[in-house]
């Protein structure tokens, strides 16, 4: 049986050796595979390893790093520090930001917190604790491992502000997290509390970030506002309580109280003041910092030496005294002989050191050329110490010691108490030897002789007598006769009233009488006269006798007789005011002048200077009626001369010496008497008011 | 000494084990082409078992299941899973993902391994033997599919958002690949190379 060799169908004829597709199935899987090794590989971060005091919470392949809140690594790792104080968390960072973790770099663990400012880091509760980085975007030199910080720093890096320290004696305000408000808005926080390395002080740490950290000067003022304030004042009681955040957790305060600071950078340190007043009271202080501690020892008594006493330097304060201590050496200084050893502390910015200056370089040039402490009084009353910082520079060489224990030695000399008290002593001496005793006794004997001769009798009467005076004195101004002084004197001007009234009557009498009517008239009719007689002579007789009985009549007026009241009542006038009763009131009003001041006051109520003015005035328009009446006599006389003339020369056409031309003369001479007598009395009447007026 | 197809001139249809004379080009009853002896031979046994292996490594290398909790985040490899359950008691369930997703991998692995290179080689396993073992395996494959099942099921179930969540972690990925292809690993198998051992001895 023949096997028939199989007939072979399919790839065979392809070739002897051929490979099947199907390996790029494997080829491309490996391909993938290597490309997936390589790309995480190369993908990866570098591996950053961060101290931990502890590892709270912080899980491996779990516990995230997280800048900005995004997550850029994960703890791959968690180990010991070599000498097992710490954790070293190794973290996978990604490679993208990874170049940005730098030395500047800091880092922390975020938990959640509740505090008395809030609770923060909740989210951790549920998500477990995470690594919080921050860092800046400058990349440099990464470091071999990076210490994390026990909490949240104040200011994340790259982050802009103010970082400033301030310092305390007592730390009171001061808590960490605490805000610093400024007109009650937080803009800041402090932090990292710690003590200070001469361990009298507390520091923490401040930051205002931008754009408030330009609040803060070098003459800025920082206080705790912590708690109430609680004060009784002028206007009653007054409480002040700042926020309910910083009564329960502390708060810090400031303020700028003078201008003209200057910036401050970094690093700056502030005093924290105990309450907003003493803030202000230490306005000029300058910027202050942590003080300076020097010891210095003193030989011999130093009595009157305390704890808060002050160091001068030039009558200035840079410091205080703050311990004093006995200490005995024998090594320092060759006996066993107990001295004073006083720490005091200088402040820095009242010597006008610069904040970044170092005080002891300082002091150790003064000292060298020749700044020496020395005891003195404070004051002489008290007899209370204070240092002074003098320089002597023919004082032996001494150096400030930095290494001495506890403090920096500041050399001493000798205390300059001795002179002042001897001083003293000279005054109370010289005061010893006044003779006191004898001055004393001098006194004593004038007061004896005072006393004598006041016990005298004359004297003894005296204030009776002075008493008695003063009741007549009283009596005489009350009697009814000086009461009623007032009354009589107002009787007198109303009389002198009614006399003015009088006078003005008769004025009004001399303007109304129509004398100047009557006389311009016959004056007309004269001048009708005379051209009637210019027509008629016939006519001419009767205008004459008209004439004359009209010059008659002028003549015939009352006016003299009316002078003549004038002056009588002038006379009268006079007689009122000679009266003997009047003359004597001046000197009555002079001798009782002082104590007539009320009776004067009651005059004045009762309206007699009124009354006074009012005749005054009545009296002045009475002249004024007077003046103007005499003022227009001459007119009259004026007139009537005229009328003369025209008359005179109608006479002078007619026949010269013709009967009726003598007769007419006759007549006009008789009517410039007439106007001759009118005139004497104007004047008259013009010189009698003025003399009324002015004079008695 | 056994008679063969092949010795007696036939070959068989591949899909529905008809026998046709070997010059036969397609199956009359199934239309599938007659295929006597792969020339290939044993390259794509060996193509898919390399892909199967490569793919095999990161599946456990990786996280197969990724289960975020209110408070935890968790992470977990097969194995890394399987001893979790362990601890827990779950002896059972870490007995079954155990066998299912390492052991059962594993020899297939090896028995395909074995049975490609001591396909002439019949001194130590008979033909017979060899042939039940490529049997078994080729049925067994698939319960590998079993974790991936899991996993599926499971990160479809469980998504609560923050509450409670499993997604897929990349192993099942591979994982799931490694199992198709050691499957197709052993499809791709010739169980006639086998006998035909047998001819050349």
């Amino acid at each position: 049986m023949s096997i028939p060799e199989p007939k072979i169908v399919g790839p065979k004829d392809k070739g002897s050796f051929a490979y099947s597709l199907i390996w790029l199935v494997p080829i491309s899987a490996l391909a993938i595979s290597l490309f997936v090794v390589w790309k995480t590989y190369n993908d990866r971060g570098p591996l950053i390893e961060i101290a931990f005091q502890e590892a709270t919470g912080i899980r491996t392949d779990e516990t995230e790093l997280r800048y900005r809140d995004v997550t850029v690594g994960q703890v791959e790792k968690l180990e010991f520090g070599e000498d097992l104080k710490t954790v070293i968390a190794k973290v996978r960072v990604e490679k993208s930001i990874a170049r940005f973790i730098d030395a500047d770099s800091q880092f922390w663990l975020v938990r959640p917190e509740v505090t008395t400012r809030g609770v923060s880091g909740l989210d951790t509760v549920l998500s477990g604790v995470f690594i919080e980085g921050t860092w800046d975007a400058t990349i440099a030199q990464e470091p071999d491992i990076f210490t994390a910080l026990p909490r949240r720093p104040l200011a994340l890096a790259g982050e802009l502000g103010l970082q400033f320290m301030l310092f305390s004696d007592n730390g009171k305000g001061m808590v960490d997290n605490a805000p610093i408000l400024y007109r009650g808005r937080e803009i800041g926080r402090i932090g990292n509390l710690r003590l200070a390395g001469d361990g009298q002080s507390i520091i923490a740490d401040a930051f205002v970030p931008f754009p408030n950290d330009r609040l803060i000067t070098s003459s800025t003022k920082f206080w705790d506002t912590s708690g109430f304030d609680l004060s009784f004042g002028p206007s009653g009681a007054k409480l002040n309580v700042s926020s309910l955040a910083s009564l329960v957790s502390g708060g810090i305060s400031f303020d700028t109280l003078v201008s003209g600071g200057r910036k401050v950078g970094s690093g700056a340190a502030f005093q924290l003041y105990a309450n907003e007043g003493e803030a202000r009271s230490n306005v000029f202080a300058g910027p202050t910092r942590a003080g300076e501690q020097l010891s210095i020892v003193f030989e011999g008594d130093v009595s009157g030496l305390a704890v808060g006493a002050t160091v001068e330097l030039r009558g200035v304060t840079i410091g205080e005294v703050t311990a004093l201590t006995g200490i005995v050496d024998e090594d320092r200084f060759g006996d066993q002989s107990v001295r004073l050893l006083t720490t005091i502390t200088i402040n820095p910015g009242r010597l006008g050191i610069a904040i970044d200056e170092d005080v002891l370089d300082f002091l150790s040039e003064q000292v060298r050329k020749g700044l020496r402490a020395q005891l003195t009084n404070a004051s002489l009353l008290t007899g209370g110490l204070k240092i002074v910082l003098v320089e002597l520079p023919d004082s032996p060489p001494a150096e400030l010691n930095r290494n001495a224990d506890p403090f920096p030695m500041l050399p001493s000399t000798d205390a300059d108490i001795a002179d002042v008290s001897a001083t003293a002593e000279g005054v109370f001496e010289r005061i010893n030897n006044l003779p006191i005793e004898d001055v004393l006794n001098s006194t004593i004997s004038m007061m004896d002789s005072a006393t004598r001769l006041l016990n005298t009798d004359g004297v003894k009467e005296a204030p009776d007598e002075a008493l008695a005076l003063l009741g007549d004195a009283r009596r005489f101004v009350g009697s009814d006769g000086v009461q009623g002084l007032p009354d009589q004197f107002a009787e007198t001007m109303e009389n002198l009233n009614t006399a003015i009234g009088d006078l003005r009557g008769i004025a009004a009498t001399i303007a109304e009488q129509e004398v100047i009517g009557n006389l311009s008239r016959s004056v007309e009719a004269i001048r009708q006269a005379a051209d009637d007689a210019s027509l008629a002579v016939a006519g001419l007789p009767e205008l004459v006798e008209t004439t004359s009985a009209f010059v008659k009549k002028t003549s015939d007026l009352p006016l003299a007789e009316l002078a003549d009241d004038a002056d009588a009542l002038l006379k009268s006038i006079d007689g009122i005011t000679s009266q003997d009763s009047a003359r004597a009131i001046p000197e009555m009003l002079n001798t009782a002048l002082d104590q007539l001041s009320s009776t004067l006051a009651e005059l004045r109520d009762g309206g007699l200077i009124e009354n006074a003015n009012k005749t005054l005035d009545a009296t002045n328009i009475a002249a004024g009626s007077i003046a103007d009446a005499t003022t227009r006599l001459p007119e009259i006389v004026a007139r009537i001369e005229d009328l003369l003339g025209q008359a005179e020369s109608t006479l002078a056409g007619l026949d010269r010496n013709g009967p009726l031309t003598t007769e007419t003369r006759a007549t006009l001479r008789e009517i410039r008497d007439a106007a001759s007598a009118v005139n004497s009395l104007a004047r008259t009447i013009e010189r009698r008011p003025n003399s009324l007026l002015i004079g008695r | 000494m056994i008679e063969t197809a092949k010795s007696a001139g036939l070959a068989a249809c591949t899909t529905c084990a008809r026998v046709w004379p070997h010059d036969q080009a397609r199956c009359d009853r199934c239309g599938s082409p007659i295929v006597d002896r792969d020339r290939r031979g044993l390259q794509p046994v060996w193509a898919w078992w390399f892909a199967g292996l490569l793919c095999y490594i990161p599946a456990n290398i990786y996280p197969m299941l990724r289960t975020k909790t209110l408070l935890a985040y968790q992470e977990n490899t097969i194995i890394g899973g399987a001893v979790e359950l362990v601890a827990h008691g779950s002896y059972g369930v870490a007995a079954i993902i155990l066998i299912a997703s390492v052991l059962i991998p594993v020899i297939k692995f090896l028995s395909i391994a074995y049975l490609a290179l001591n396909i002439r080689d019949r001194r130590r396993m008979s033909q017979h033997s060899r042939h039940q073992l490529y049997e078994v395996v080729e049925f067994v494959g698939r319960w590998s599919m079993v974790d991936v099942f899991v996993v599926a099921i499971l990160s479809s179930l469980i998504q609560l958002q923050d509450v409670a969540s499993i997604n897929p972690g990349p192993a099942a990925m591979t994982f799931a690949l490694s199992v198709i292809f050691t499957m197709l690993s052993a499809q791709s198998f010739d169980p006639r190379l086998i006998w035909d051992s047998e001819d050349q001895a």
